[in-house]
């Protein structure tokens, strides 16, 4: 079921505000995607694009070459899980299923029906009786069942608590297992959901700033400590994402390929070098862009 | 049409047939209340089918606008395309529009035939007593109005919010005022229990034509905003 998904030069605005700039992706060989960005960075208009809940102003966004927006054959083999409000919404889960049985070719009610348990919904009650966690439980269960070969969430984890995230994160892992297939999950919460990403996208202001394997990404951050001079000499020439100051000593995050004459250098200095994490790296590389 | 257009009209039509069998027993309730108990002559002359014609006009204008703000992302949610949904909704409505009209005209022929002294003074239509084809054509054709014009007031407000959607209301009026002023011309005001004459055939047919040609051009205004319509994301 391997889908390559493509976005290319892609351009997006509302009225006169440009959402997306030149977006150019690829998307394959069923991997865990981390999409992360700030408040209106166009994360969601991103993922809209791939579902095909929207069309590019400008630009190409395909699957295995054919365009996703109408495309029959795209649209059923993509699920999109964004939180909806169901506050005026009557209908029950079981109702859903059904829905989802008949629309969706892949399906799978019984483990709909076994993670609504796992999850503790009630199948016979309306929506809006659900609590903000359950109605977001619930979706994350019609994402997952529907085993798509494309599997979108947009912050799916909203008003769940810490143990139902969890739940959410591991059947994610046990489903790629099951299924393999391409999950994109757009987050805030970068260090409980690091983890689970093959590859994280990042983007800023309308634009995809990056897209890396996660380890390569961490490589790439670090951090050089120490007296001040020292510090400030071994980095000269490097991108520094940040710098930290207590008393004489320095502490200075890094963003690039450390060569192996600079770990030396900064190793004769008896500098610390230590690693950052992926929340560090984000925000420090959405703080001025890359 | 496609499978999956056939489903989403299928699906529709039952689920808007559970609001019809609502709407169709309460307004079926109050004709025979109001014809039994109120001795009114102008209520008294008025038919079952015209008489739920005239409510069934605002019940499609409803449905319709329902249909893009509640369906459309529904299904597209579930992988289907608008143009799927667009011709299932569609089909819906052609179905919606034929079972209420057409369940009426049969019961008020049973009424018609049984011959209650309570309806003795009714007649059909202001398209005469006995024009059961033309009466259920006509009131078939302005119900279908009603819905596209829904339909497109919906589909205004959803895709382009307030400015569009009063846009689309504007237009919905001038579709329904020629609809009506087409109609008029060959089914003058009713006056319930006057017109019981046939009106000349051509030009029934004409405003039948008429009729088709605006639903025809609705139909397409209704397609030309579905097919690129974003869907909302709370």
């Amino acid at each position: 079921m391997t889908k390559k998904v493509e976005a290319k030069n892609v351009h997006v605005s509302y009225k006169d505000f440009q959402a997306l700039h030149d977006i150019d992706l690829v998307l394959e060989n069923e991997k865990i995607y981390g999409l992360i960005g700030r408040n209106g960075a166009g994360k969601t208009s991103l993922l809209s694009l791939l579902a095909g809940y929207r069309k590019a102003t400008s630009g190409e966004v395909k699957m295995d070459g054919e365009a996703i927006f109408e495309n029959e054959k795209a649209m059923s083999q993509i699920t999109f899980v964004y939180q909806t409000d169901y506050k005026d919404n009557h209908d029950t889960i079981r109702k859903y299923f059904d829905l989802a049985e008949r629309y969706r070719p892949t399906f799978d009610r019984t483990y709909a029906e076994q993670l609504a348990k796992v999850f503790q919904l009630p199948l016979n009650k309306p929506l809006k009786t659900l609590s903000a966690g359950k109605q977001s439980a619930f979706q994350v269960t019609f994402g997952l069942a529907n085993r798509t070969p494309i599997t979108i969430f947009d912050e799916a984890y909203q008003g769940m608590d810490a143990p139902t995230r969890e739940i959410f994160y591991n059947e994610i892992l046990e489903e790629q297992a099951r299924y393999p297939r391409t999950f994109i999950l757009s987050t805030h919460l970068i260090s409980e959901m690091e983890y689970l990403f093959d590859e994280v996208l990042v983007i800023h202001q309308g634009r995809l700033i990056l897209q890396e394997e996660v380890d390569t990404l961490l490589e790439r951050g670090y951090s050089v400590t120490g007296p001040t001079h020292d510090v400030l000499e071994a980095v000269t020439g490097l991108h520094v994402l940040n710098e930290e100051q207590l008393g004489g000593t320095k502490s200075v995050m890094l963003y690039g390929e450390l060569t192996k004459e600079k770990e030396d250098e900064i190793k004769r200095k008896e500098l610390d070098i230590g690693t950052i994490s992926l929340h560090d790296l984000f925000i420090h590389l959405t703080k001025e862009g890359l | 049409m496609n499978e999956m257009g056939k489903k989403v009209a299928a699906d529709l039509y039952l689920v808007q047939m559970k609001w019809v069998a609502w709407y169709l027993s309460i307004v079926y309730v109050m004709y025979f209340a109001i014809v039994w108990f109120i001795n009114e002559p102008d209520i008294r002359s008025m038919s079952l089918l015209t008489f739920t014609f005239q409510t069934s006009t605002i019940f499609m204008l409803v449905c319709g606008i329902l249909s893009s703000s509640v369906f459309l992302p529904l299904y597209v949610n579930h992988g289907v395309t608008r143009k799927s949904y667009f011709q299932g909704a569609l089909v819906s409505a052609i179905g919606l529009a034929s079972t209420i009209i057409g369940l009426t005209t049969i019961l008020t022929w049973i009424v018609h035939v049984l011959k209650i002294d309570a309806f003795k003074e009714v007649v059909l239509s202001s398209l005469g007593v006995n024009s059961w084809i033309m009466t259920s054509i006509a009131y078939f054709l302005v119900v279908m109005m009603y819905s596209l014009v829904g339909w497109l007031i919906g589909l205004g407000f959803y895709r382009y919010g307030g400015i569009g959607g009063f846009v689309t209301i504007i237009a919905g009026l001038v579709i329904v005022s020629l609809n009506d002023l087409l109609w008029s011309f060959n089914t003058p005001k009713p006056l319930m229990g006057l017109l019981t004459y046939d009106f000349p055939v051509p030009n029934i047919v004409v405003a039948i034509v008429a009729s088709f040609a605006i639903a025809a051009i609705t139909v397409i205004a209704v397609y030309k905003v579905v097919k690129d319509t974003p869907i909302k994301i709370a």
